[in-house]
């Protein structure tokens, strides 16, 4: 079966699953990008570029589906639609939940290209099995954070596991509970997909017992009483009600949720870890940092630069905020 | 003493801000204006009426239409042009500084960061509300939020899908319908169809304008300074609404000198230039290098239509062609390079924008494969700290023997 690889958590992997495809959310790789520089200048987001990386160096035929974030991304989907023509959805993004009919036209825009591309001819209402199949991955991926929020869960066991639910080749494998540390730790950022950073999480007995990671504990988050209608005017609805990342809704809006996420699970610190030229996430800085001063809540600002392996430095730092308490 | 020199000291004495709120000072000023040219004029009742507040000020994002702006009596305050302005001036470095110590990232655009470093220094008027577009540059709505905040006013955000495809047209007119609410309700001002048919006059004829000037850009030898083209961009995006539009730019057109010109190459520029004082322009001058049009000038509309004012505003948003896939932007470039007669393009990147810059090397392939050579000039617009010239005049000097 042919992959169907995205690229935002506001992508509905249930339109490729349902379509024949194998949804893959592409991780991407630290190190140098020598094919993708060929296209994209060294100021774009340095998570774009990886993807690019990622994706020129894929050999296989697969699809590449694009919700457009920002920017980088769309010249990002530029350089693909360039790379592998006819193989390259773009799907317009709303900010807010209010544009859902809208939302949901694009989605049926994706529908018709899914099945276009798999040669399929289904009946939109079959989607409910593929919203069923992620709705089951999204209840474990519940059940799995409330260890994490006990500091029970390994970090790279929890990294293994959001990489295996967002990935539909596998089964999701909720990770194991452990024993608990007292180095808790509330992680910002919007990917981190760079393992070593993991390990070095590891290596300090660090617990992540919260995030705002775009594919972290936010995907449980997605909860709909109510499955009944148009299928695509239920998914508009269930991904821009979703709790918002720094794209799609500005801090103050989010701060209320976060603050109380935060104080809730009696943290040593939050660790911020903005991806390299991501303008909403840097815009949200020196708010953030107001913010967190008047609230007392420790933090310390790190940066995710996929082009570069993390440095010991990221070590030193991290341990230093923990120290401090 | 020039008006840099005047306004730097005023500026580090402390004085200049007393200035710019003084009602006394604009009085003194207008005595002498009579003479000034128009772009002077309109700067000068543009920073009267925002800092003494005879009108309703909006702080709106380069690409918002600033006629809705006009139509409800507000003045549109250009933050990012007012920042270009100040780097003219040579004095952006402090007021970046001023940003980028309040966690205002360098990899941040700087036309953004020197309008926050003077918002947070206290020299941009009070707004009553602030205005943006999702379109072309992410970083702008981000930008605008956070002044909003620091201003504690609302924020009105009108969403731009990408392709402009008709369902994408009017949902971005439903939400240029419902901005207008929103404001008419702010200010408790409603738009009449006479104030449409005013506001959507000036713009159209400003369009006239700018076509004529286009077609004079097509002239060999190219009558129309580019460098001086690249200043007034922003004024485009300012004036469009207001009787100023025309004014200026017909002055700036019958003032254009009758040569004869020096052209040895044509070349086309794409994005901004350089606002501080650099010897950029001079070199391509001696070298008898014309710009003979540049890619933001070009954003042409249709004309506006006052029966249908959401749906016409829409239309000309999309009018930018660096809106949507990227395909959009190189057609548009390589027939305006056609219909100029330039050789070559010179991109200049921007060092924080993602959406010119980023798409500066797919449309140096594409030019490529068209036989049109492309120079790409890493740089900033406004912050002098980020100009090689040494290494930029090597790259100039290179292309121009290539062509």
């Amino acid at each position: 079966m042919i992959k169907a690889l995205w690229n935002c958590s506001y992508l509905p992997p249930e339109l490729p699953l349902q379509a024949g495809f194998i949804p893959v959310r592409l991780k991407a790789k630290s190190g140098t990008t020598p094919r993708a520089d060929r296209f994209l200048s060294a100021n774009l987001c340095s998570y774009a570029r990886a993807f690019l990386e990622q994706a020129l160096s894929n050999g296989d035929d697969s699809l590449f589906l694009i919700a457009d974030c920002c920017d980088s991304v769309r010249r990002l989907a530029d350089a693909l639609m360039r790379s592998f023509p006819g193989r390259v959805f773009l799907l317009f993004l709303p900010r807010s939940p209010e544009h859902w009919p809208f939302f949901a036209g694009e989605l049926r825009r994706l529908w018709e290209f899914l099945l276009e591309a798999s040669e399929r001819k289904l009946k939109e209402n079959s989607l409910w099995e593929a919203i069923e199949v992620t709705a089951e991955r999204r209840a474990k991926l519940r059940e799995m954070e409330k260890g994490k929020f006990r500091g029970k869960i390994q970090p790279l066991d929890y990294f293994h596991a959001l990489q295996s639910l967002n990935d539909f080749s596998q089964k999701f494998e909720p990770a194991p509970e452990n024993e608990s540390s007292e180095n808790r730790a509330f992680l910002l950022g919007t990917n981190l997909d760079d393992q070593e950073i993991w390990e070095i999480f590891q290596e300090l007995n660090l617990r992540i017992v919260g995030d705002d990671l775009c594919y972290g504990e936010k995907q449980g988050e997605m909860i709909w009483q109510s499955r009944e209608g148009d299928p695509f005017d239920f998914l508009a609805r269930l991904y821009l009600s979703r709790p918002p990342c720094p794209r799609m809704k500005n801090l103050e809006e989010r701060w209320g949720d976060l603050s109380e996420k935060i104080r809730g699970r009696d943290v040593k610190g939050v660790l911020l870890f903005p991806t390299k030229y991501c303008d909403p996430f840097f815009y949200d800085l020196p708010i953030l940092g107001e913010m967190f001063r008047e609230s007392g809540i420790p933090f310390v600002v790190l940066e995710q630069d996929y082009s570069q392996r993390p440095s010991q430095q990221l070590r030193t730092r991290i341990e230093a905020m923990l120290e401090k308490r | 003493m020039n008006l840099s020199n005047f306004v730097q000291s005023k500026l580090q004495d402390g004085s200049a801000l007393r200035l710019l709120r003084s009602p006394l000072i604009y009085r003194f000023l207008s005595l002498f204006l009579g003479k000034q040219s128009p772009s002077v004029r309109f700067s000068f009742h543009l920073a009267r009426d925002a800092y003494l507040k005879r009108k309703p000020v909006a702080f709106a994002s380069l690409f918002f239409p600033t006629e809705l702006v006009y139509a409800l009596g507000m003045i549109p305050f250009p933050l990012e042009v007012i920042a270009g302005l100040i780097s003219s001036m040579g004095m952006a470095v402090p007021f970046l500084k001023k940003a980028e110590e309040k966690w205002y990232s360098q990899d941040l655009c700087s036309f953004h960061r020197l309008a926050m470093g003077l918002a947070l220094e206290g020299y941009l008027p009070q707004p009553d509300l602030v205005l943006s577009l999702t379109s072309l540059c992410d970083g702008s709505y981000r930008f605008f939020n956070n002044i909003a905040r620091e201003f504690r006013v609302p924020h009105i955000l009108v969403e731009v899908p990408g392709n402009g495809k008709a369902k994408d047209r009017e949902f971005l007119a439903s939400q240029l319908r419902r901005a207008r609410a929103q404001l008419e309700a702010h200010l408790e001002r409603k738009i009449a169809a006479s104030d449409w048919q005013e506001v959507f006059h000036h713009s159209n004829s400003l369009r006239e304008e700018l076509l004529k000037i286009s077609s004079l850009q097509s002239q060999v030898p190219c009558p129309v300074s580019g460098e001086a083209a690249l200043g007034y961009v922003g004024l485009i995006f300012t004036c469009a609404g207001s009787p100023w539009g025309s004014e200026l730019f017909a002055s700036w057109r019958e003032s254009l000198p009758g040569g004869p010109y020096f052209e040895k190459h044509r070349l086309f520029w794409l994005h901004l230039r350089p606002y501080y004082p650099s010897p950029i322009f001079q070199f391509l001058r001696e070298r008898g290098v014309s710009i003979v049009g540049d890619e933001l000038s070009s954003y042409l509309w249709k004309e506006l239509d006052p029966e249908k004012p959401e749906e016409s505003l829409s239309s000309k948003i999309y009018s930018n062609f660096g809106l949507g896939p990227i395909q959009n932007r190189i057609f548009s470039i390589l027939s305006l390079v056609r219909e100029r007669k330039a050789q070559g393009v010179i991109s200049f990147s921007h060092r924080g924008c993602r959406q010119s810059t980023g798409g500066a090397f797919l449309m140096k392939e594409v030019l490529k494969e068209e036989g049109i050579p492309c120079l790409i000039l890493d740089g900033d617009c406004v912050d002098p700290r980020e100009l090689n010239w040494e290494q930029m005049r090597t790259r100039i000097e290179g292309f121009l023997e290539i062509l």
